[in-house]
Parts: C-alpha cells; structure tokens; sequence
C-alpha cells in the first residue's frame, strides 16, 4: 500500500517534470532569444546512455578533483590512451576543483548514473562500498592474465574491503615524524630514531619549546594535533586500538582506561602554559604544521608524505623519522575504482589499470612529487634519498590501513573521532566519560 | 543651530571611527595580497617591499582568460533576462488589480524562504532530464522566467511608488499598457533597475554552487570556479589567494562606485512615493 | 479596495485580469518550472527516507517518521537552539547598527558619499573572501586580540573556542550590513522633509520628531529587514560552513548547517528535506507573528500592503 502510493506520487512528479520540459522548450523560444543563442554543441556529450545505441565507440567517464594544470598527469595518460587504445574506447576527464568534489559527485550519483570510473580518497573508501557504489574488482582482476601488479603490497592492499580488491590506489602518503633539523642543531638535541619511545619525543619537545622575553611562545617541540589520523598514529603505534582485532568489538576497547589515560597525555601536551605543543588556535595564527615548520616555528609533528614537497621547495632542513613506540603508522591514499552502475566494466578496466599502472605512476613520481605505487619506481626513487629521508618510506612496512576502512564498526568508529577528540581538547567532561558517551552514541 | 553642529560633528566622528573599522580588513586583506612569500606569516601588518608581482603569478597560473570569458557568457544573458522579466513581472503586480494577486504576491515571498539546499537535487534531476547538463543553460534561463523573487520584489516596490498619474497621462493619450510599461514605467525606474542589475551580477560573478553542479567540462567552468582551483593550487599561499580573490573582486567594486547613487535610490521597501 | 461600482467592474475586471497575469505568467511559469515542482518533490521526499547516492529506485516511503524522529535528534534540536540564539543576538544588533549608521550617512555631512561607499564595501566582498580574511582576524594572536593586547585585554582563540565561536560569527556579521543599511537608507530618503520641518516648527524636540515621525515612516523598512534577516538566519550556511565546520563542540552548528549535513554528507535526503519544510514553517510562523505584530507598529503611506 505505502509502495504504491509512493510510486504514483513519485510518477506524478517525474511526469510532471518531463512535461514540464516539452512545454518548456516550446516557449522558451518565444520569449528568450538571447539565451537560446547561447553554444548548445555539447548538449549531450555527457550521456552515458548515447554510447550504447552507438554500438561502436565506447565512452567512459572519468572524474577526479584536483586542479587544470598543462602537466596533468590524468590528461596526459587519457591524451594517449585516446589515440593509441585499439579497443575503440574514449577517455572522457572531468576535473573538478577540490572544494567541490563531494558535492559534484553526490549530485552526479543522485540521478542514478554517474560516473565509470572515480576518484576516491581512503576516507570514503568504505563508504562507496558500503552504498553499493564501488565494484569489486577481483573477477576483473582474476580474468585478466596481463594485469602485471607491480604495486607495493601494503600500497595495493589499501584498496580492498572485506577481502574485495574495490580501489586501485593512484597515489599514497604514509605518515611518518617530520622533524626541523636545524631546530634541533640550535637546541642541541640529538635527533629522532627509531628506538625512540612516546616519552622521549616528549622530553626532546620539552628541549625545543622555547617562550619570548614577553611569554610568548617563540617555539614549539612537537605538534599534538586533533587531526584524527595523528591522533590514531599515536594511539596505535603505543599498541591501543579502537577495536578489537576480529573488527567486532569496540566496547574494552574504545573506551578502556589506557585509552583514556593515553588520550589526556597525548593532549596535555597542547594544553596550558607549559605547553610543548600549538594548540588549534595557535596554527590559526602561525599556520598549519607544515608552514610552522618552515618558518622555524615547530620542531617536530606527524604528517603525511605530502609535507616532503612543501619542506623542499621552501628549503628547509628537515629530516623523517619512523613514529616512536610500535611504529605503526596509517597510510593515507586516493585510489580509483569502477562505478557500480559502469555499463562497460571491461573497457573501464581498461582505462582503470591504464589510470594506474606503471607510466602513471613513472609520470606521477616526475610530475607530482608523489611516492610511486610500483615497486621499481619506489626502488628507484629509494636511491635518490638522503638516510634523513628514508623513514618515509621505511614506514610503509609499518603502514595500516585507517580505522575507517576497517569493517563496518570501524567505520563507525571513524565518524565520531573527531568529535570525541574535540571534546577532549576542550574539557567537556572527563575522558573517560566522552569515550564511554561517544560510543554509546553509536550503538 | 548650535546644537545640530555638534551633533554632525559627533556623527562625523563616529562613522570616521567606523569606516577605519570596515577598512582595517580590507587594508590588511591588501597588504596580504603584496607581502613576499616569506612573510606570510609573520605578524607585521605591512610588506617589507610590496610584491606586485604577486597579481601576475596569480593570474597566469589558472586560465584566466577563458574563465572570465566564460563568466561573461553567463553574465549578459542572465543580465538581459532578469532586467526585462522581473521588471515585466513586477509591473503586472503594481498596476494590475488581477484576481489572486494577493496570493501570487504572497507565494512570491514565500519562495525566498525555501533553502537552496533540497531543492537542489530535484532541480538538477528536472535539468538533466532535459539535457541540459554540462551546459549553462540551468544557469542562464531560469533568470528569464523573472529573475528571482526578490528582483520582482525590489521592481514591484518602487514602481508602487510611482504615481499612477504618469499611466493615466498616457493612456489619455492612447498608450497601451505595454507601451506605458516599456516608455514611462521604464524609464522611471533606472535607479532600481541599476541596483537589480548589480545584484544579479554579484550574483551571478560568485556563483560557486551552480557551475560546480551544471558544468562537467573544465573548460567551460566560470571565475569562481577557477578561483577554487587556484585555491587548491596554493593551499597556504594566502598572499596570492588574496591576490587573486582582489583581481576577482574588481570588477564589482568599480561597477559599485560607478553606480552606487542609483543603488540607493532604487531600492525603496515603503514603496512611498519619492520626492 | 474596488468594491464599489460593482457593475462596472466586470467588464474592466476581465481586462485587468487578462493584462494583469500576461505581464507576471513569466513569473509564474518559472515557478512552476523551478520552484513548485522541487518543492513537491522535497516535501514528497520528507515522507521517504532516500539515500540520495543511490539514486531514485531506492526511495522508501515511511510516512511522518522523519517529523517525529527530528524531535528526538539531539543535533538537530542543538542546531535550533543555534540559530535562535543567533536570532535573538543578531537581529537586533545588527538592525540597530545598521539604522543608526544610515541615519547619520543621511546627515549633511562631508564626504558624505566616500561614507557610503566604505560602509557597504563589504557586502560586495564574496563570502569565500570574507571568510578567508576573518578567520585570520579572529586567531590568537590575529588582528583583533593584537588590538585588545593594545587595551592589555588577552583575547580567546574566538573561533577555537566554544564560548565565543558564535560570538565572533556575530561580530563578523557586522562588518557586512551594507545591505541592510542602505535599505534603511533609502527608507530615509523617502521620510517626508516637509512634515519633520512643519513639525520643528511646531516646537517638536528632535527625538520627538525621531520617534513620532521618522521610525513611524520608515518601519514598513523595518519590517522588511527584520522579515528579510530571520530568512538570512536560517539560511546562514557559507560562514559557518568554511569558517568553523559547525563546531568547535558543534557551539556553530547553524540549521541550514546541519541540513547540508545530512542531505550531503550523510545522504539522508528524506531527512534533511523534513528539516527543509520544519524550517519553512519556522519562518513563516515568525513572519506572520510580525506580520500580526505589524498593524502595531508599521505605518504604510497609502494602503499598499505588502
């Protein structure tokens, strides 16, 4: 009965809307001349739908946020595979600007369609799964005996949920310490290693945080952040996680007491006058982690390998090092996948292993200073860095997955962090209070 | 007299403290948008040494050219439009007694109290299904369908407050009614017409939503779609952010002081008759 | 208004009828077109729950589900108590600023137009840039605390701060009444001189005048601005959106936040357009109690009601 009654509610407005849209263009003309000499050549360029009657170009879509740029590595791979491909397949890019990308592609996915293959950053991962959104990829993979993987394996398995190979990672950024080398010189501290522990990051911070002849902070050792992967990094890498192993249980977990204990040391380090860390309202001021870092302002913080470009190009003396305690860090990663609703999932596979295979990951390394995903590029790349340098890549063999690419607690998990650790940070409440509160949330 | 000199004197005194507040923002928004590399975040107000340069990096590091273009594309029609069919809407509803012209007028107002952000989708299923996606039409032709209520809105008021006199004089002497509308309404109205006129480019010069939704290809994409790459480009690089935000903004500014006289005159809510 | 001469009304009622809606069907096809489909379509949607992502086939019919579950959401009732609170805070500051300022840019006075132009270039600025440039002003040690440290006052990092993030999204609204003002503005200029002088000459005192003459024939502005800024209280999104992300602790969590939200980043459409038609209601409610409240206080020169 309600089903029914939805249907005919539902037709009426789809009715309604395309009759809306015959009478529309029959008067459309009549009162607006100017705008109907607008460039209507590209009307239909976009229908997915026009590639089948056409029977023999296949068109396939691909969308990724970014910028327009004339080294474009996208636009560069798709130029050629347009041209060379022998499959009669063309390459469709849209490139939408960063800010944007969520909404454009909700928007996109909303009428039922969007696009064959997307971008997706390790964040949405499960999400597009969980909706059905994502293929999976194994039987593609299976069925192709050319598919060379020449990826990293921990690289390569960024991409699969609940043992579904979905993503095919285009490029990566694990996490690692970024130090300013010429800070510790000044404060003749010695510099990080990988024996170290949480307590010793925190007695070199203490060294490295010096306050002007006005009280004012001048520099900081290390930065605690909020940022809910910094948070993880540390909280896993002193072995405590949100979960249990088997991604079923996060009660004892979650909320334990050692959580709680490491939570308040971990942001009582951000926290008052003797304070080794900036706190979020401090980074307003001097910056993110990065362009304290440049300006001489921070000593140390976790971040991802996105930093190393920003360090160079500004020209600061900085160094890598493996994360204190168990090392375990998370890696971060954007990653295409096919759409569900692809009418042609062999040519997007296709397109996809071109999106990421071997010259992408060459061109990707020359233009856009990423980590390569391939083994021989990474081998290649490992040669050309300095023993400072080389933590970041040592780290991968240390690299986890996200919490939130964990199952369907995790993800869930995943969503309160950052709330949670707000809270923390502003007292609302003990911490073991939050934590139990948090998780009762989402139960 | 005594008394009223004191009191613009303290006036003057008070919008002098004033204006030094709205502009200490846009003076610091400035001197962001010169101050080298370096310097972006230190706390000194003022560059050391002003780098003009910074208005060049930020303009030829996106398309600008081919935004700009393509904006103005959107501009003009949507300009046309709005203009002459909120003004044609808006002289039905003060000179025409129809019957239900209450509720229409009500629903008119109404309309502006609808969020943008659920009607959205539904929009943009009722513009694919025309086909027009991945072009500027769901942004160009809607403002030929009167505008925008608040347009009609602004017009409707301020022609109310014309005195009807004008319509009888002509129609003694034969006019019709479109040709009172088009030959003394019209003309009466410039100030309000300018302001809509201003509005809608504002409108239409920042729109980030509407192209970000309609147009796919980056080649089509408007300046303030462009400005966002841009943004992505140099995430924390605010000297050329806002260097490139004050290109974008110049346009409006000129236009603004060119025709701020008509803006204040041509917005009139008591819809009384003016002096 | 025509009721008299019955008989003669037929005949030109018809031609009036006739005109009348010839010159406003552009208006009302678009509202057709644009407006009155989607707004069936979301208040249709209000009684389904729709993960939008997933496009039309998954919609699901539940009835009054999302009404009744909205009252239990404790986000959704925090994001009320936000906007209200902004509404109770905001309204009457920014309309009093804003009146004041216009009245005294209607003075007599030097350079009197540079005035005009400074006070409402913000308004000109887009959001996007007003944001940028706030979100530096308010930091620690941004702008505003150096100029409290000037005053030995150490300012709270305004919008890393629960207490005052709301406060300082207030305080930056300020600096954009241009359009307000100059809606008030141009109502002064419609304020009759003639009558003001008749009544100076009567011996009236200058606040006298003020209150019995000038806000009596310009509260018609009043009105509109005060309708027009609840509207802008619910719709408020961009600053909240870019600036604080709703939070910290969700103390910025604005209504038209919190649906976003839920339309785009839970893909709760059937939710988030329950919200949509609550907050319809919200506003028209409150314009109709000023509406009521209107005949009190607004004065209308002929009887051209709005």
């Amino acid at each position: 009965m309600r089903k029914k009654l939805l249907a005919i509610a539902m037709c009426l407005v789809l009715v309604a809307a395309s009759f809306a849209g015959c009478s529309k263009s029959d008067n459309k003309d009549a009162t607006n001349a100017a705008a109907t000499s607008e460039p209507t050549k590209a009307t239909s360029d976009s229908d997915a739908g026009k590639t089948e009657n056409t029977g023999e170009k296949i068109t396939i879509t691909v969308t990724k946020w970014g910028e327009v740029t004339e080294n474009d590595v996208e636009t560069k791979l798709i130029d050629e595979f347009n041209k060379t491909n022998d499959k009669n397949i063309e390459v469709k890019l849209d490139v939408v600007p960063g800010d944007g990308y969520g909404d454009r592609l909700t928007t996109s996915f909303s009428s039922g369609e969007g696009y064959d293959i997307f971008l997706s950053g390790e964040g949405d991962f499960y999400k597009w799964v969980d909706k059905g959104l994502a293929s999976n990829l194994n039987d593609l993979i299976k069925a192709d005996s050319s598919f060379a993987n020449n990826m990293t394996e921990s690289i390569y398995n960024m991409g699969k949920i609940n043992d579904g190979q979905y993503y095919l990672v285009k490029d990566y950024n694990p996490m690692c310490l970024w130090y300013n080398k010429d800070m510790f010189d000044a404060a003749k501290v010695e510099y990080p290693n990988a024996n170290w522990t949480w307590d010793d990051l925190y007695a070199a911070a203490q060294k490295l945080t010096t306050k002007n002849d006005d009280g004012t902070f001048k520099t900081f050792g290390f930065q605690a952040q909020s940022w809910a992967y910094a948070v993880s990094c540390y909280l896993e890498s002193k072995g405590l996680s949100y979960i249990s192993t088997d991604g079923k249980t996060a009660d004892g977990y979650f909320n334990s007491p050692d959580m709680a204990k490491a939570l308040d040391w971990y942001f009582g380090m951000a926290d008052g006058e003797t304070r080794v860390s900036p706190t979020t309202a401090d980074t307003d001021t001097y910056g993110d982690g990065t362009s304290m870092m440049v300006s001489g302002k921070l000593a140390m913080f976790i971040s991802g390998g996105w930093v190393k470009s920003s360090l160079e190009s500004a020209g600061t003396n900085y160094g890598t090092a493996l994360i204190p305690g168990n090392h375990t860090s998370y890696i971060c990663a954007a990653g295409y996948t096919i759409g569900s609703r692809c009418k042609h999932p062999e040519a997007a596979w296709e397109v996809l292993k071109m999106l990421t295979g071997e010259k992408a990951s060459e061109l990707r390394t020359q233009y856009e200073a990423v980590l390569p995903t391939s083994k021989t590029q990474l081998d290649k790349l490992a040669a050309t860095f300095t023993d400072d340098q080389k933590a970041l890549l040592q780290t991968l063999d240390y690299g986890v997955q996200p919490i939130g690419l964990r199952g369907a607690l995790g993800s869930k998990i995943n969503e309160i962090l950052s709330n949670t650790f707000d809270r923390v940070v502003f007292k609302d409440g003990k911490t073991q209070d939050i934590l139990n509160e948090e998780l009762n949330g989402i139960k | 007299m005594k008394n009223t000199k004191l009191f613009t004197g303290l006036a003057m005194l008070l919008l002098l403290a004033g204006a030094v507040l709205i502009m200490v923002p846009l003076v610091w928004t400035v001197c962001m948008a010169l101050k080298p590399d370096s310097e972006i975040y230190l706390k000194s107000f003022f560059p050391s040494t002003p780098v003009f340069g910074n208005f060049k990096r930020a303009l030829t590091s996106i398309d600008f050219t081919r935004y700009l273009w393509n904006t103005v594309k959107i501009l003009i029609p949507n300009l046309i439009g709005t203009i002459i069919t909120s003004a044609i809407v808006a002289y039905g509803f003060s000179r025409f007694n129809f019957k239900g012209k209450r509720v229409w007028f009500l629903i008119l107002l109404a309309t502006m109290m609808l969020p943008g952000q659920v009607t959205m989708i539904p929009q943009y299923l009722i513009f694919r299904q025309l086909g027009w996606v991945n072009t500027a039409k769901p942004l160009i032709i809607p403002a030929f369908f009167g505008g925008g209520a608040f347009y009609i809105f602004l017009l409707r008021q301020y022609m109310s407050g014309i005195p009807k006199d004008f319509d009888e004089a002509a129609r003694i002497d034969g006019a019709s009614s479109l040709r009172i509308f088009s030959k003394v309404i019209m003309p009466m109205c410039k100030p309000v017409l300018t302001a809509v006129g201003i509005f809608t480019f504002m409108g239409v010069w920042n729109d980030f939503n509407g192209p970000l939704i309609y147009l796919y290809d980056s080649k089509k994409f408007t300046l303030a779609l462009g400005l966002s790459f841009f943004k992505g480009l140099y995430t924390s690089k605010w000297n050329l952010l806002m260097a490139a935000t004050l290109v974008v903004m110049l346009p409006i500014l000129i236009l603004f002081f060119v025709a701020q006289d008509y803006i204040i005159d041509g917005i009139s809510i008591s819809s009384g008759t003016k002096g | 208004m025509k009721k008299e001469n019955k008989k003669k009304a037929t005949a030109s009622q018809k031609r009036e009828n006739r005109q009348g809606y010839l010159y406003v069907m552009p208006w009302i096809l678009g509202f057709f077109l644009f407006t009155l489909i989607p707004m069936l379509f979301s208040l249709v949607l209000s009684l389904c729950n729709w993960d939008i992502v997933t496009g039309l086939k998954t919609v699901n019919f539940v009835g009054i589900d999302n009404y009744k579950n909205l009252f239990q959401d404790r986000d959704f009732l925090r994001s009320l108590k936000v906007t209200f609170k902004f509404c109770l805070i905001s309204i009457p500051f920014y309309q009093i600023i804003s009146l004041a300022v216009a009245l005294m840019l209607n003075m007599n006075i030097k350079f009197m137009k540079t005035f005009r132009l400074i006070y409402f270039l913000p308004s000109i600025i887009p959001v996007i840039a007003s944001t940028m440039i706030w979100s530096q002003i308010f930091g620690e040690s941004g702008l505003l605390n150096q100029a409290l440290r000037l005053f030995k006052v150490q300012g709270p990092a305004w919008l890393n701060n629960p207490r005052t993030s709301l406060y300082a999204l207030i305080i930056m609204g300020v600096w954009g009444i241009g359009n307000t003002m100059i809606i008030y503005l141009s109502g002064l200029q419609g304020v009759n001189e003639e009558l003001k002088e008749a009544a100076k000459i009567d011996g009236a005192k200058s606040h006298q005048i003020f209150f019995r003459i000038t806000i009596p024939m310009i509260s018609p502005t009043i009105f509109f601005n005060v309708v027009m800024a609840i509207i802008g209280s619910f719709q408020y999104f961009t600053q909240a959106y870019v600036m604080t992300e709703g939070g910290p602790l969700k103390s910025t969590l604005f209504y038209n936040l919190y649906l976003y939200i839920k339309a785009y980043k839970d893909y709760e459409m059937g939710y988030a357009s329950a919200m949509a038609w609550v907050m319809f209601a919200i506003i028209m409610i409150l314009t109709l109690i000023v509406i009521k409240s209107s005949s009190f206080w607004v004065y209308y020169q002929n009887d051209d009601k709005i």
